[in-house]
């Protein structure tokens, strides 16, 4: 149970004046200094607020913010140290400003002209104004007001004469400890030595190396070394296993020693990303093992919502809320044992036009008709309760006229092109309908068709039956950029009477295929585009230069045809400057996948168009790049492109990029957040040598 | 098929002449002349101090001396580390001495019967002498003691040796406990309580900010609290029954009592039943106060072997000798500085620990190895998947080189997900983090769980 404390910012709480604030009219009484910060006992009338004022005033300020690497909030209370100097009956209240105009009011009795410590609520929360849980957000920018009022009567302050030494919130809340990258290298070291055989290779060497010491890493040539081909562990470097000495057993008499080697290839890695796990998303990165030699920043200035591991884990769907600058996590599970899938998701910058897409505040910006009309409900939830506590229920006992709620109508913005989507849950297992009606013609969409007709259209939706499911229209053609539209869900007269359907979220997006949830109220959202990068620098080189091996699975939003003209997809780029970069990309103009390494201005790629990318469907991706050494049998500098464990292209770049920027970035799913591959990723790896076909087909076949 | 058309490998340790000795028949011609002599120190009382040097074969070198042909069996140098554990492990070396029963005077039956105490424990080594390579520069394969000669049969005898590891098996840390020689009016219930050592920094701020650490009262009259034994960097927060003090109601008191420097809290408002608790930095790199807060885990445990195992310290400038491998631990120290890990530790309670049982927990909470040298020093090492490979290293041929060759594949105690519990809140008595970390591509569901006492103890 970590607690913050926020308190009022030191220079207004300790001088007095400066970022203090009082709120409503009238006079106040003498104020000066209070005591510094909470658990303070240091009653001192005359430095103590006097809250002497007449109706109408009361003390706002603003209160220290939450630190960094907080996920969730548990309870909110208000603590202060308080007398009531004209010794009546009244008490205090907190209220909390930034959430919604009314605040909230908790009350003590404080009558008794002595100092005490009161606590507001003594147990549980103060409600959240506005209802719900509290959120990170409402403590980010909040005032935090005290003031004096009547017992009797929870308005707004009235006169009295009220002495505060101490003022706080005490904030319960999840917590990221400093150093907890150090905690997760340790483990993931340890998961990554131990997740597979370990495989110790016993020799008995000449005396010389007597000289060895534990630790100690080695290369061996042997010729009944297990190597695909057959040949043992061969001379040529690339070819010598790299091992590490373990044991060290000198024999005296036979003048000899005894090494235990740990055999380090499938250990050693640059960077190990698996992205997979059942744990729920948030900024302490539960769940996910990573090591890197590069350090790992990631931006994202908004929120966002994704599906909750820990929910799909057993076999539900929840979507959870994610602060800024917080990677978004999914796994999905399928099949029996479990089989995983999914993983880090990184997306392009998108804005979900539709207000109040996941009803926060029930049918608000929504009209509703139909016998009955459909209604919130607080069952079934698909979010987590914080964002919002309601979807809305059709269950329709006459369909003389549809049970559907009506948007109002709203402006797309610039958008020409994009998708609506809906996440439905249909109990009955009958379909629920969308419609769209643009203003400019009066015309529906009809997604069978992908045409706007000119009788209305209700489009079914794909049935989830007993689950919650996402559908989306098709792309929507352009004709929306300068017109109004506005959004039907519901069951039409042909409809089946008696069927109950949910609808949690609804999302109008320039987008042409579904992105992740984008939550709006009053106000249309704007997702920032998600930005990983990692740190490539001397001496520390995720991205080795002269050979080296990325393998990882990708899983896109998207398929071929939802592609905007000429659209390129990043999934991963290495950029030394304009003109000297590796990128993996794929190219909507020619369908195909791109391994580019740029020379000197000069592009060198090889690319394959087979297997197609499909959404929702992952494609196991592997790049290798030999040195002159010629691994694996490969030409100095020929990049290999794997797919699903099979090699399909190579390009030999005639040079190697000449000269390097002492620090340069490994982007992943996008370049600095452009051009971003809109999918999931897991599985990733580099490692610093070349991968065996064998090797990458063993992984990815 | 020649298999030593190669350039010849570089392997540590080894002097160039010793090398390059060893090296024939492995890309030098000739084969190389080197055999075990094994040393034994000697202290007997009314005699000089001595060395005996004992071989295979009888002989003598102009810088090692005269050496006898006693050595029957030699046996086997063992070392190395677990894979799978961090514990670090003794060894045991045998060998068999058999004297000549006509030379009666230097037998090894007269030396070992005549001086069994004395024998005991005394410095022992291997080494590989050659008739091309100076004794100086004779490879080392063993550096310890001896623990046992147990005769076998007449005239033969059976010495065992081990590493030096007495300070680390047979010492307690701390050393100290509290008691009233020290602190006349110390509390009942803090009487007898180890002295309290604190390591790292320790911050409650986001951790209900009561103080990680609480203190024992050690002068109930002065309402002193003590914090640790030395000169901690700094006592940051003073908490009363959790409730934070202002800094005009503590004082920090640094002291010096019977010999001991300390550290004191002092907070006059206590009562003898109140709970004192605090944020603190503990002990800097210098012993006589300044100097910097050790955070490195690697630089922790050095600190605590050099201080408080090999050294007995209790005031002034800190030791700054002990039998490790200082390489070694500049490696690993260097790979913590750049990793940014940090380590917090806070010794308290009723019962001292064996020096080992806290060496092995430190290096379990790191995920780092220790192991004997043959140098008879103590080795670290860090299994690092990212560790950058250095040109040179050393190339095994098999075939004619490598004369046994056999591959296992340990699949016990293989894991998807690991569950670590960290931050250890002493003043709590518990962890109060946990991370996990998994790999969920992998179809088989096997968790472990780990802890990580010395990890960095800040919540902020």
């Amino acid at each position: 149970m970590p607690l913050y404390y926020l308190r009022p910012r030191a220079a207004g709480f300790y001088g007095g004046g400066g970022n203090w604030t009082f709120v409503g009219s009238g006079s106040y009484g003498d104020y000066r200094n209070v005591d510094p910060g909470p658990n303070l006992t240091h009653d001192d009338a005359v430095s103590a607020i006097r809250e002497a004022g007449a109706s109408g005033v009361n003390i706002s300020f603003l209160v220290t913010a939450l630190p960094a690497g907080i996920s969730a909030i548990r309870s909110v209370r208000a603590v202060g140290r308080l007398a009531d100097s004209a010794n009546v009956s009244y008490g205090w209240f907190a209220r909390l400003g930034g959430v919604d105009g009314s605040g909230q009011y908790v009350y003590g009795d404080i009558s008794g002209g002595t100092y005490r410590t009161v606590e507001l609520p003594a147990t549980d929360s103060i409600a959240r104004p506005g209802g719900g849980a509290w959120t990170i957000d409402d403590l980010r920018s909040t005032t935090l007001e005290i003031g004096a009022v009547s017992l009797t009567n929870p308005g707004p302050p009235v006169s009295v004469g009220l002495d505060i030494t101490s003022l706080y919130f005490v904030v319960d809340a999840v917590s990221a400890p400093v150093k907890i990258a150090a905690t997760r290298d340790f483990a993931s070291r340890f998961l990554r030595l131990l997740r597979g055989p370990v495989r110790l290779i016993t020799v008995r060497a000449p005396l010389l190396y007597a000289g060895l010491e534990i630790g100690d890493y080695v290369t061996l040539s042997h010729e009944h070394g297990p190597d695909p081909s057959g040949e043992g562990w061969g001379r040529k470097s690339w070819q010598r296993r790299l091992l590490q000495v373990m044991g060290h057993e000198v024999d005296l008499d036979g003048k000899a020693v005894k090494l235990s080697l740990l055999d380090v290839r499938p250990y050693r890695v640059l960077l190990w990303d698996p992205a997979l796990t059942r744990e729920p998303p948030g900024p302490q990165g539960q769940g996910l093992a990573r090591l890197s030699v590069g350090a790992r920043q990631f931006s994202r200035t908004s929120k966002a919502w994704v599906q909750s591991a820990a929910a799909a884990a057993q076999g539900a769907t929840q979507l959870v809320q994610l602060d800024t600058d917080v990677e978004k996590q999914e796994t999905f599970f399928s099949g029996s044992p479990l089989i995983a899938s999914g993983g880090l998701l990184i997306e392009r910058a998108a804005t979900n036009a539709l207000l109040h897409s996941a009803f926060a505040s029930g049918l608000t910006g929504w009209t509703a008709s139909g016998t009955p009309a459909p209604a919130t409900s607080t069952t079934r939830l698909l979010f987590e309760s914080s964002v919002t506590p309601n979807v809305i229920r059709f269950a329709p006992t006459a369909l003389a006229a549809p049970c559907q709620i009506q948007s109002a109508a709203f402006n797309p913005g610039a958008v020409t092109e994009g998708c609506v989507s809906f996440w439905h849950y249909d109990e009955t297992g009958h379909a629920l309908y969308y419609a769209i009606q643009r203003a400019s013609d009066s015309k529906w969409w009809n997604d069978a068709t992908a045409t706007w007709d000119v009788a209305q259209v209700w489009n079914a939706m794909a049935v989830s039956a007993g689950k919650w499911g996402r559908h989306a229209s098709k792309r929507l053609d352009a004709g929306l950029a300068s017109t109004n539209i506005t959004l039907y869900v519901g069951v039409p007269t042909t409809g089946v009477v008696g069927q109950v359907n949910y609808l949690a979220h609804g999302q109008a997006e320039n987008c042409n295929y579904p992105t992740s949830a984008m939550v709006t109220t009053t106000a249309a959202f704007a997702r920032i585009a998600d930005d990983l990068k990692i740190e490539n620098a001397h001496g520390r080189l995720v991205w080795p230069r002269k050979r080296g091996t990325l393998i990882l699975i990708f899983t896109p939003l998207w398929s071929q045809a939802d592609l905007v003209a000429g659209a390129t997809m990043t999934l991963v780029q290495v950029q030394y400057d304009a003109s000297n970069l590796d990128r993996l990309l794929y190219r909507q103009a020619n369908a195909d996948l791109v391994m580019r390494r740029r020379i000197a201005g000069e592009n060198y790629q090889t690319n394959f168009t087979s297997p197609a990318l499909t959404r929702g469907v992952p494609l196991k991706l592997a790049v290798r790049w030999a040195s002159p050494e010629g691994e694996e049998g490969m030409a100095d500098r020929q990049v290999d492109l794997f797919a699903n464990g099979v090699k399909l292209a190579s390009v030999t770049p005639p040079s190697r990029v000449a000269a390097f920027p002492s620090v340069s970035y490994l982007s992943l799913g996008s370049y600095l957040g452009t051009s971003a591959s809109d999918g999931h990723f897991s599985g990733i790896e580099v490692r610093d040598y070349v991968m065996s076909d064998e090797e990458i087909l063993d992984l990815h076949g | 098929m020649s298999l030593h058309h190669y350039e010849p490998v570089y392997v540590d340790r080894l002097t160039i002449q010793m090398r390059q000795e060893l090296q024939k028949g492995l890309g030098r011609p000739d084969t190389p002349e080197v055999y075990p002599v094994l040393a034994i120190s000697l202290s007997l009382p009314g005699q000089e101090p001595s060395t005996r040097l004992y071989a295979g074969v009888g002989g003598g070198s102009k810088t090692a001396g005269r050496y006898d042909g006693r050595v029957e069996a030699w046996g086997s140098v063992p070392r190395g580390v677990t894979v799978k554990g961090n514990q670090l492990q003794s060894l045991d070396v045998q060998v068999t001495l058999a004297d000549q029963p006509d030379v009666v005077a230097d037998s090894f039956t007269v030396l070992a019967s005549s001086f069994p105490s004395h024998l005991r424990r005394s410095p022992v080594s291997i080494r590989w002498l050659s008739p091309n390579v100076r004794y100086e520069d004779a490879a080392v394969a063993f550096s310890g003691i001896l623990v046992s000669a147990s005769p076998i049969s007449p005239w033969k005898w059976r010495l065992r040796l081990t590493v030096d590891d007495t300070a680390l098996v047979g010492g307690y840390f701390p050393r100290y406990t509290l008691s009233a020689a020290d602190f006349p009016q110390i509390h009942a219930d803090a009487l007898g309580q180890i002295m309290p050592v604190c390591y790292g920094q320790h911050v409650s701020d986001g951790q209900g900010k009561a103080g990680m650490i609480s203190l024992p009262l050690v002068d109930t009259v002065a309402k002193r609290y003590l914090a640790t034994l030395g000169v901690a960097e700094g006592i940051d927060t003073v908490f009363k029954n959790t409730t934070r003090l202002l800094a005009t109601e503590w004082t920090r008191v640094d002291q010096v009592v019977n010999g001991k420097a300390v550290t004191l809290v002092e907070v006059p408002s206590a009562t003898d039943q109140d709970t004192v608790s605090v944020d603190m930095r503990g002990l800097t790199d210098r012993g006589e106060g300044g100097g910097q807060l050790i955070r490195n885990p690697v630089r922790q445990i050095r600190h605590w072997l050099e201080t408080f195992v090999w050294g007995q310290w209790s005031q002034g400038a800190y030791p700054t000798t002990a039998p490790l491998d200082y390489v070694l631990f500049g490696r690993a120290d260097g790979l913590c500085d750049a990793a940014g890990y940090e380590g917090s530790k806070y010794f308290q309670g009723a019962e001292p620990s064996r020096n080992k049982d806290v060496l092995d927990e430190w290096a379990d909470s790191s995920e780092i190895k220790l192991f004997w040298t043959a140098a008879g020093k103590l080795g670290i090492v860090v299994l690092d998947p990212g560790a950058p490979m250095l040109d040179g290293t050393p190339w095994l041929l098999g075939g004619e080189e490598l004369s046994e060759f056999s591959i296992a594949d340990d699949v016990g105690g293989l894991c998807s997900r690991v569950d670590t519990q960290y931050v250890y809140g002493a003043a709590d008595g518990k962890f109060f983090q946990d991370l996990v970390v998994e790999d969920r591509s992998l179809l088989d569901d096997i968790s472990v769980s780990r802890q990580q006492p010395w990890s960095a103890a800040r919540i902020t």
